[in-house]
């Protein structure tokens, strides 16, 4: 095998046919900064671990910078597998509001429920949330607007208001926290007036053996006062 | 195009070179424009319902944009793209340890690059698999709070550790350094492409290791559908990470393929062709025929999670994902120690002072182990299968026992009445096949389907490829990476500390897998954070020793690292080996041979009568 490597070397001229594949070099060394490559790498290897062992830490951190808005009229909810959008959100008591809850997801059944403190049910892997300990709903009027594709409604100790007689009105007090729980694909309004129960509660799917929660579907409702 | 070359100055004028922004900084900065421009592209005009920024489908758009930003930024834009539209740059590499952090098209470079990009992600990945084994030192969920956090690190481990270590490191590490050198070479066929592939390395372990930003995925290395349509999103960078890497490596062999059949020096016919690049030609055939295999399945699965096609659920069943992984998932294993099978076999002659016996055995050896690694795949379903299906994979799996036997036997052979050279790569090289035959025979009993319905997906499995794999890979990438160091950094090693190092893994790494065997077989499943009590005191006491091994690998690593700069000058040829490489006194940023060098004789015969194979024209023959 014939080879005419051996001719090769460093200085070649702007021809680029004989270089045998490699590039052509310039005499000059181009020398980029050391200190600049060793902050950007640097701060970019913390940011990429905190965002990585810290997720929320990062979240927090940009949501206390922005701050979120108070919402008022029409409140969108979406959910989807595994998680709410969005996942923290701020009412004021005595606003009118009025959420519309849509599950996104194209194959799984999803649950909205809202409320302080957990229930615990102890297992192999660690006490399980199974659902919450004081229900947000308590005594909240909610009034059902409009509502698709929703496979049970559990309406708990909430004062229900519906001009029909729907028929997802299905699961009455004493059976869990309040919660409609979605068909893949659908949705449901509801109108509420922000109770007087000021602070922060949580909300959650528990849906599938509460491995929806585990899988971070969360989120966070702070009321503030009027 | 046309006007644009025009704009271009003449380089008649002397060329300044402009102070740059770092590279892999820039890269970096790239990838973002890039991820952001494509994501909100696709996020904003492709409706989805309730309009997150981040959307499955926007996620992955813009992760092939970040991709491409990442491999211009990195210095592809100056060197290969302006100049394929007739655009005049001057590509001004840079210059000591600059050079590894950027494009380069030489292959000694790109070479040490994989080596290190390897290393970085076996260390990634080893850090995931030290996470798991302190969450299995107690039989209840502590470290971790979900299952699926643990499922989600146990699949990090194992997808970084294959697609960018076992993969990767010594066909794309020591193959691109050693190769063109052994053959008496100056580039590899293709070494823009060479320079390219390498960052592609780098993005696809971090977007693995990023995976759980998007959420957790349960399906470990493997990517099992349709497990994984019900996983969160993170399985999407699971895929798309690994298509990174399985693209680098498959673009590595195409290179190596063409470089060993097209580059050779004169006289290096294919009877004198050195074994590790034999072995390196076997790798490279298997990458080429099963990579865009396992590419395509990732790619169909991918389309199944973010088109929502019913690829693996309505039309296809469960199996089908498991054939087609399977198909690569077993030549995958021989991807990983067909090189160590070479190492043994490149440098035992060398250590011991004695001819290669049979070496053309060796060779015959290497490619059926290629050629019957395709015809085993179903071995690892044996459980989904009826009875009359197994017999011919249960036999074609014990049948691949014999080409390796090969490997064997040519090292026995050599090694048999030899003055053998206790040196650190060789008491690496012998752990290596120590641990390979612990392997290889723990493999015959799961080939046989009756202790294989027993095993199935128990620790005795995880103990028999981490004795393959480690034992018979990671052990020999060491011993050639101390055999080779006087060659890379042109510095020694010291002995003492190298072998303790030596010994240091090998127990460690011995007492942590032998228990895995009977970890196994008393009822220990894999894929599951929370075990039965009884097990614990076992899991405990191996979560300990996995740590030792864990610092055993740092502790070589420093010490390699330690030699590489501080170390005393090397001899040219400090073990007086007789292929090419130890001809060349290049090192990075130069010409290997000067002048062509001629093959004349065999690499391996040595004794009274063995002469030199290498004629360098108007030098002095002998260079030790």
């Amino acid at each position: 095998m014939d080879s005419n490597e051996g001719k090769q070397a460093n200085q070649q001229s702007d021809d680029k046919g004989d270089t045998g594949g490699m590039l052509q070099r310039t005499d000059e060394p181009v020398d980029w900064s050391r200190r600049k490559f060793l902050i950007g790498t640097g701060a970019m290897a913390i940011v990429g671990i905190t965002a990585l062992f810290g997720q929320s830490l990062i979240g927090k951190t940009i949501k206390a910078m922005t701050g979120v808005p108070v919402s008022k009229g029409i409140q969108d909810l979406y959910v989807g597998d595994y998680y709410y959008l969005p996942n923290e959100m701020v009412w004021r008591v005595g606003d009118e509001v009025v959420v519309n809850f849509h599950n996104l997801s194209p194959n799984r059944f999803h649950e909205w429920m809202m409320g302080q403190g957990f229930d615990l049910t102890p297992s192999d892997f660690g006490d399980v949330k199974t659902q919450f300990h004081k229900d947000f709903w308590d005594g909240v009027q909610v009034e059902v607007l409009e509502g698709h594709g929703v496979d049970n409604f559990v309406t708990n100790k909430a004062i229900i208001k519906s001009n029909e007689k729907y028929p997802w009105l299905i699961t009455q007090q004493g059976q869990g926290n309040f919660s409609p729980t979605l068909m893949p694909g659908g949705s449901i309004r509801l109108k509420i007036k922000v109770p007087d129960k000021p602070g922060v509660w949580q909300y959650g799917c528990f849906v599938q053996g509460f491995v929806h929660y585990r899988a971070g579907m969360k989120g966070t409702l702070r009321i503030i006062k009027s | 195009m046309s006007t644009m070359t025009a704009m271009e100055p003449e380089y008649s004028v002397p060329f300044v070179a402009k102070k740059r922004m770092p590279p892999v900084l820039r890269g970096f900065l790239w990838a973002a424009v890039g991820f952001l421009v494509f994501n909100t592209l696709i996020s904003e005009t492709v409706p989805t319902y309730g309009h997150p920024f981040v959307t499955e489908l926007s996620v992955t758009i813009g992760w092939v944009a970040a991709l491409v930003g990442w491999i211009l930024g990195i210095g592809t834009w100056e060197a290969v793209v302006k100049p394929a539209f007739g655009i005049a740059t001057r590509w001004a590499p840079a210059t000591g340890w600059r050079r590894y952090l950027e494009y380069s098209t030489d292959h000694k470079v790109i070479g040490i690059q994989y080596v290190v990009a390897s290393t970085g992600g076996f260390f990634i990945a080893g850090f995931a698999a030290m996470l798991m084994r302190v969450e299995l030192m107690k039989d209840q969920m502590w470290l971790f709070q979900l299952p699926q956090q643990y499922l989600t690190t146990v699949g990090i481990h194992g997808t970084i550790m294959m697609f960018s270590v076992g993969t990767v490191a010594l066909v794309g590490g020591l193959g691109n350094y050693i190769i063109p050198l052994m053959i008496g070479s100056n580039t590899s066929a293709f070494p823009k492409m060479s320079g390219i592939s390498l960052w592609l390395v780098p993005a696809g372990i971090l977007t693995v290791a990023f995976s759980p930003l998007l959420g957790y995925w349960t399906t470990g290395w493997r990517g099992y559908q349709p497990l994984a349509t019900q996983d969160a999103s993170g399985i999407i960078f699971y895929y798309l990470g690994v298509f990174a890497l399985t693209l680098s490596s498959l673009l590595v062999s195409i290179n190596l393929t063409a470089t060993i059949i097209f580059k050779r020096a004169p006289g290096l016919t294919w009877n004198r062709l050195p074994i590790f690049a034999w072995g390196m030609l076997t790798v490279s055939l298997l990458n080429l025929i099963w990579l865009p295999e396992i590419m395509m399945t990732f790619i169909l699965s991918l389309l199944a999670h973010v088109a929502q096609l019913p690829l693996f659920t309505a039309v296809g069943s469960p199996l089908t994902y498991m054939e087609l992984f399977w198909l690569f998932g077993h030549p995958e294993v021989y991807i990983v120690v067909v090189p160590g099978f070479a190492l043994w076999q490149e440098i035992l002659p060398v250590m011991s002072r004695k001819s290669l016996f049979a070496e053309k055995w060796g060779v015959i050896g290497l490619v059926f182990v290629m050629a019957l690694s395709g015809m085993v795949w179903a071995h690892h379903m044996f459980t989904n299968m009826r009875n009359d299906e197994m017999m011919p994979f249960s036999f074609f799996t014990e049948m691949i026992s014999i080409p390796t036997g090969f490997a064997f036997m040519v090292v026995i052979g050599t090694l048999w009445k030899s003055k053998l050279r206790l040196t650190t790569p060789t008491i690496f090289i012998l752990m290596s096949m120590f641990n390979f035959l612990i392997g290889g025979l723990t493999g015959v009993f799961l080939a046989d389907p009756v202790i294989n319905l027993q095993e199935h997906d128990t620790f005795f499995i995880v103990g028999h490829f981490h004795y393959t794999i480690i034992g018979g890979m990671v052990f020999s990438w060491l011993g050639a990476m101390y055999y080779w160091l006087p060659k890379l950094s042109g510095r020694m090693y010291n002995e003492k500390l190298g072998v303790i190092g030596a010994i240091w893994v090998f127990l460690t790494f011995n007492i942590t897998f032998t228990q895995f065997f009977i970890l196994g077989m008393k009822g220990m499943n894999r894929w599951v954070p929370v075990y039965m009590p009884y097990l614990q005191n076992m899991n405990f006491e191996v979560s300990i020793f996995a740590v030792l091994l864990g610092l055993g690998f740092l502790y070589n690593a420093i010490v390699i690292l330690h030699a590489w700069r501080r170390g005393p000058k090397a001899e040219k040829n400090p073990w007086g080996g007789k292929t090419l490489e130890w001809y060349s006194a290049a090192p990075e940023g130069t010409v290997n041979f000067p002048e062509t060098p001629r093959v004349v004789g065999s690499f391996y015969v040595y004794g009274d009568e063995s002469e030199e194979a290498v004629v360098l024209p108007g030098a002095a023959i002998s260079q030790r």
